[in-house]
């Protein structure tokens, strides 16, 4: 831990520095308005993406499913999970295999109590992905649907994925992911707009650019052979669910979504446990970065190697280079004001006060920006919430709030301490 | 067919450009408004400067004085808001030049400091204690803006006190030749009643030099 720390610090000051150099050459302005354009401008191919999608024709034929369910103590949430999946209506016979992975809870014994599930017990954890692993040598039929134990699918979600693989190359199918409800307390609120934003409007816009850059973790549907192709979930990941959707696209399989599937899913209770998630999904993604580099800017993976995989990245670090800069301000006005409230400076601390990025140069010259900023997120609010085929509730607006100002900076901060973690080295975890 | 990443990137392009025309337009405004009132009382300032003269060409005429007097220090009191207002200006724009405006100002204010010493000689103009300030304009300074917390404050509460800013930077030579003069050789710095005090200089010392009146 002592060893975490100390790096930890040699990277802060690394970080420091280049920040340092970064800010002392660039003026504010020019950051912001750089950081502007690159984000309307992502902000805007997206927008024309999703105008212009196209609607999926769907396949007719209904393949056999095998549902494979990894439980690791699950007591709470794996009997609604599988009565939700026991009430798919789904027009062929499937097959429901649950994986308890040495839980040491009552998973077992509730798993017993349902007779048509298969299951499969792990003497020692090994994890989610070869948890999927294992029950895949199981697997008798032609579709794979993976489901989280704390995840509950609607009663068509299946029917409705499963309509997507229309055509051979078709390896996944995605769902519209949602947070269950009633969202328990203030961050679950946020959450639920997130997903509404991310996993509606996001990923159509991904998907008709044939982007999605997960296929994700509460459910998706895989191509059995696609699985087969590419061996499996990769079993040292801690977002094998990031990895295997960059897997099947470097092997030239499809993900399709579709978001008149609803899949409801538990999701953090505390800012604490949302940010540890966060920098797990964020850590997973810079690994499976390293680990997938020849997809980026790769024209041979079309718009998803040209543009999508690799714009994701500069967009979470031109978030960092922005939320850093605003830090580095308020700690040299700290700093100033400290001195102040000392004596050194013999007056009023408040106005040693450094208006720096929130100077009127810089406001004004971004009130443009920030005005489409409000409209496009408030759009795409919108949006996701017809997606979801739900309208805001006044209760909402709280989380509304929140989530389209100060939850970019939280999102920027987990992305940072990702950074560190990874620059580091320490030890990912689950 | 254009691609989506083209029709985004044009459209990227036509908002920001919108923008930069609608913040140079916002810019200047502002800029124009304070360039009309800055020639507003230049005007003012050669009027008092003409009655000043009429009183030495008449035998310092005494009569003269209280107007000459009360104008003063209005003429002073409305110079001194329009640089608060000028600094904002500069601070606010992004595309509109504002250093020529900046440049008038100075001189402007350089010449009311000087019309006001002649005052001083001529009439015993008593009502005016000048504290000179002298501040780097092209660079933020933390101790600079202490100063002038503590100057304003002083301008406020004293009638007598009135505050000529300065710049030592700008190369403008009745700037500079004020700063050779007084012998500034760092910023902030302040001249009252003829001595010259650098870095931050408190309420309490710069009043051991002057009644608050």
């Amino acid at each position: 831990m002592r060893g975490f720390w100390l790096s930890a610090i040699a990277v802060l000051a690394v970080f420091a520095v280049l920040f340092h150099v970064l800010f002392s050459l660039v003026p504010y302005l020019v950051i912001f308005l750089a950081a502007n354009f690159f984000f309307i401008y992502v902000a805007i191919t997206y927008l024309l993406t999703y105008w212009e999608r196209e609607q999926e024709r769907p396949s007719s034929r209904f393949a056999s499913v095998t549902v494979i369910i990894s439980a690791f103590n699950s007591g709470k949430t794996l009997e609604k999970c599988l009565k939700s999946v026991l009430a798919l209506e789904y027009p062929k016979k499937m097959q429901v295999i649950l994986v308890d992975d040495a839980s040491t809870d009552d998973t077992f014994s509730i798993a017993k109590r349902f007779p048509q599930v298969e299951i499969l017990r792990h003497p020692k954890n090994l994890g989610k992905a070869a948890s999927i692993n294992r029950a895949l040598k199981k697997a008798k039929c032609e579709l794979i649907a993976c489901i989280d134990s704390d995840t509950y699918p609607a009663k068509d979600a299946l029917k409705k994925m499963v309509a997507l693989f229309n055509e051979p190359k078709v390896g996944a199918a995605t769902a519209l992911i949602c947070v269950e409800k009633p969202a328990k307390n203030f961050v679950q609120k946020v959450q639920e707009i997130e997903y509404h934003a991310a996993f509606g409007f996001w990923h159509t816009a991904l998907s008709q650019l044939d982007g999605l850059l997960v296929t994700p973790g509460p459910m998706s549907v895989y191509s059995k052979k696609a699985l087969e192709n590419i061996g499996g979930f990769d079993e040292g990941n801690i977002t094998e669910d990031m990895e295997i959707a960059l897997h099947l696209q470097d092997q030239g399989w499809k993900i399709k979504l579709t978001t008149d599937a609803k899949v409801f899913t538990e999701v953090p209770q505390s800012w604490k446990a949302l940010f540890r998630q966060r920098l797990r999904w964020l850590r997973g993604k810079i690994y499976n970065g390293f680990k997938y580099k020849h997809i980026i800017f790769n024209a041979q993976h079309g718009s998803f190697g040209k543009f999508v995989y690799p714009i994701s990245f500069v967009i979470e670090l031109l978030g960092v280079v922005v939320v850093a800069r605003a830090v580095w301000m308020h700690v040299g006005n700290f700093l100033n004001m400290l001195s102040g409230m000392a004596g050194i400076i013999a007056v009023d601390p408040s106005l040693l006060y450094n208006p720096g990025i929130y100077s009127n140069a810089v406001i004004n010259s971004s009130a443009f920006f920030f005005l489409f900023t409000i409209i496009v997120w408030g759009y795409i609010v919108w949006a996701s919430f017809g997606i979801a085929k739900e309208k805001p509730r006044i209760s909402q607006i709280p989380a509304l709030v929140v989530f389209m100002t100060l939850y970019s900076m939280f999102i920027s901060l987990v992305y940072f301490s990702g950074m560190v973690h990874e620059a580091v080295g320490s030890e990912r975890k689950w | 067919m254009v691609s989506v990443y083209v029709k985004a990137l044009i459209i990227t392009i036509v908002i920001f450009v919108g923008n930069f025309f609608f913040i140079k337009y916002l810019d200047d405004s502002r800029a124009g408004e304070v360039q009309a009132r800055l020639e507003k009382a230049e005007e003012e300032l050669q009027s008092a400067r003409l009655l000043l003269l009429y009183s030495q060409a008449f035998n310092n005429s005494p009569e003269i004085c209280p107007l000459l007097e009360t104008r003063t220090n209005e003429q002073i009191n409305r110079l001194y808001a329009l640089y608060q207002e000028l600094q904002s200006v500069s601070n606010t724009n992004v595309f509109t030049d504002t250093s020529r405006i900046k440049t008038r100002y100075i001189l402007s204010n350089a010449e009311l400091y000087l019309y006001a010493v002649q005052l001083k000689k001529t009439c015993g103009y008593a009502g005016m204690d000048p504290i000179l300030y002298f501040y780097p304009d092209k660079q933020d300074c933390v101790e600079c803006r202490a100063q002038a917390q503590v100057l304003d404050k002083l301008r406020d509460d004293c009638n007598n006190i009135r505050i000529f800013a300065f710049p030592t930077d700008l190369n403008i030579s009745i700037a500079d030749a004020l700063k050779e003069r007084y012998a500034i050789s760092q910023t902030p710095a302040i001249v009252v009643a003829d001595k010259t005090f650098g870095g931050i200089t408190s309420r309490e010392q710069i009043l051991r030099m002057l009644q608050c009146g």
